[in-house]
């Protein structure tokens, strides 16, 4: 790899990093890689995806458009693009996801998806929104897989491991809880053979994963 | 220079007009001291690797060093002496007795039975099961046949122990034990390799890497530099 585009993949990191802090950015930017739109389609496409699950009014939805803008996740189009979206006329040009964009997002969602309490809700929604194709769904799966065998290897770190060594039930508490995060871990993991086995399948049948990114 | 250095190593299986990649294209490098462990499901590649690092298997595509020679010109001297293979599951081919299975790679190795038995019973000692010497090996339970297949591995001194699933067959209870255990060897000097199909094998070590569909995944390179100790020149001054 060049050390330029290392350099840019680190600055892509920070500044998506920051843009993402905002699950509505974040979902807003899935939106995004998922079909280039107009700030008011957008809107409409946040509600009918995320209503009542995420609550983001029309200003929230700018808002996060400037944030996405602004630290280069996604970019106005100009003239006619590949997909075939054109200029408005009045809401202004379409929005679409740069490179950058689509490699924050995925990460965000291999990082974030471990632990958010309605991961299930979220995964389903999120991977239909920005991860569309066998290719980035695999990628996604290798991040998620990383995500968890780092948070397994965590488990055991020295301050953790003492109090759980330690007699009584203060010891009993961190080791029942520790075995908890550790089973919870190992059926993530057996998800991710089982999600492997599926996209390889898919895979298999299709003649090519239509991979915009 | 890795003590254990693996570069594009590739293992095809082949039954009849099936062929099955067990790796592909796997490079993995191990410094001594390093408790190393890949997680994997079944049929992941995770043994296969397991196996061609110890020796036992040679890549089709790709090389194994270790301490900088090649493994498929020098296996002979190698395995058993400076690479130790664990099995956790005993065979009773080494003896009766589990000190005489123990003793086994020392005797292999021209040792006098006497002296191999008593670095047997020390190595019972180093991993915590003095008293497992004088059973047969066929009254040990999960946890004590590992730590065991630990002893005869260790018997020889190897710099690289290579080890291939510990915690199977080993009650719960007993499994952080057999970890530290695991973790205190390499604390001396000698660099363990390990599979697990389970979260609990990744506690704690070093690097965890993943495989599937014989592909290994996360930091296949130690994250440091390899430090060259310092050695004393004639004069007493150190130098690298």
């Amino acid at each position: 790899m060049p050390s330029e585009q290392v350099f840019e993949e680190r600055d892509t990191d920070l500044a998506g990093a920051g843009a993402l802090r905002s699950q509505v950015a974040c979902a807003v930017l899935g939106l995004v890689i998922e079909k280039p739109s107009h700030g008011y389609e957008i809107g409409q496409r946040f509600d009918a995806r995320f209503g009542g699950f995420l609550s983001a009014g029309r200003s929230a939805i700018y808002a996060a458009l400037g944030t996405l803008v602004d630290a280069g996740l996604i970019e106005k189009m100009t003239g006619r693009s590949t997909t075939g979206v054109r200029r408005g006329a009045k809401a202004g040009a379409p929005y679409r996801a740069t490179a950058r964009g689509a490699r924050a997002y995925r990460r965000w969602l291999a990082e974030r998806v471990r632990n958010d309490p309605q991961r299930v809700e979220m995964l389903g929604r999120m991977t239909l929104a920005g991860v569309h194709s066998v290719g980035a769904a695999a990628q996604f799966i290798a991040g998620y897989e990383q995500e968890c065998v780092r948070e397994a290897q965590e488990l055991a770190r020295p301050g953790r491991s003492m109090v759980a060594n330690s007699a009584g039930i203060t010891g009993l508490v961190e080791r029942l809880l520790i075995e908890e995060r550790r089973r919870m871990i190992d059926a993530q993991l057996a998800w991710i053979t089982y999600a492997r086995a599926e996209i390889r399948a898919l895979g298999a049948g299709s003649a090519s994963g239509d991979d915009p990114q | 220079m890795s003590l254990l250095s693996i570069e594009h190593a590739t293992k095809r299986y082949r039954r009849g007009r099936l062929e099955r990649v067990a790796i592909k294209d796997v490079t993995l490098e191990i410094e001594p001291g390093e408790l190393v462990a890949i997680w994997g499901a079944r049929r992941s590649g995770r043994t296969t690797l397991l196996r061609i690092a110890a020796g036992i298997e040679s890549p089709e595509e790709g090389t194994v060093k270790l301490e900088g020679q090649d493994l498929a010109r020098c296996r002979d001297r190698v395995l058993g002496r400076r690479i130790g293979y664990c099995q956790v599951c005993l065979s009773s081919a080494g003896g009766g007795l589990v000190v005489e299975h123990v003793a086994a790679g020392l005797l292999a190795q021209h040792a006098s039975p006497t002296h191999a038995r008593r670095r047997a019973q020390e190595m019972l000692v180093r991993v915590g099961a003095p008293e497992c010497g004088r059973l047969q090996c066929h009254e040990l339970d999960g946890a004590e046949a590992a730590v065991v297949g630990i002893a005869s591995a260790l018997i020889t001194a190897p710099a690289l122990l290579v080890i291939d699933e510990p915690t199977n067959g080993v009650d719960l209870l007993e499994r952080e034990p057999l970890l530290a255990l695991l973790r205190s060897i390499a604390n001396e000097g000698t660099a363990v390799l390990m599979s697990t199909g389970e979260a609990h094998g990744l506690a704690g070590v070093d690097r965890a890497l993943s495989i599937d569909n014989g592909e290994l995944r996360g930091d296949a390179r130690p994250p440091q530099a390899h430090v060259v100790p310092l050695r004393r020149t004639e004069s007493g001054a150190r130098r690298r």
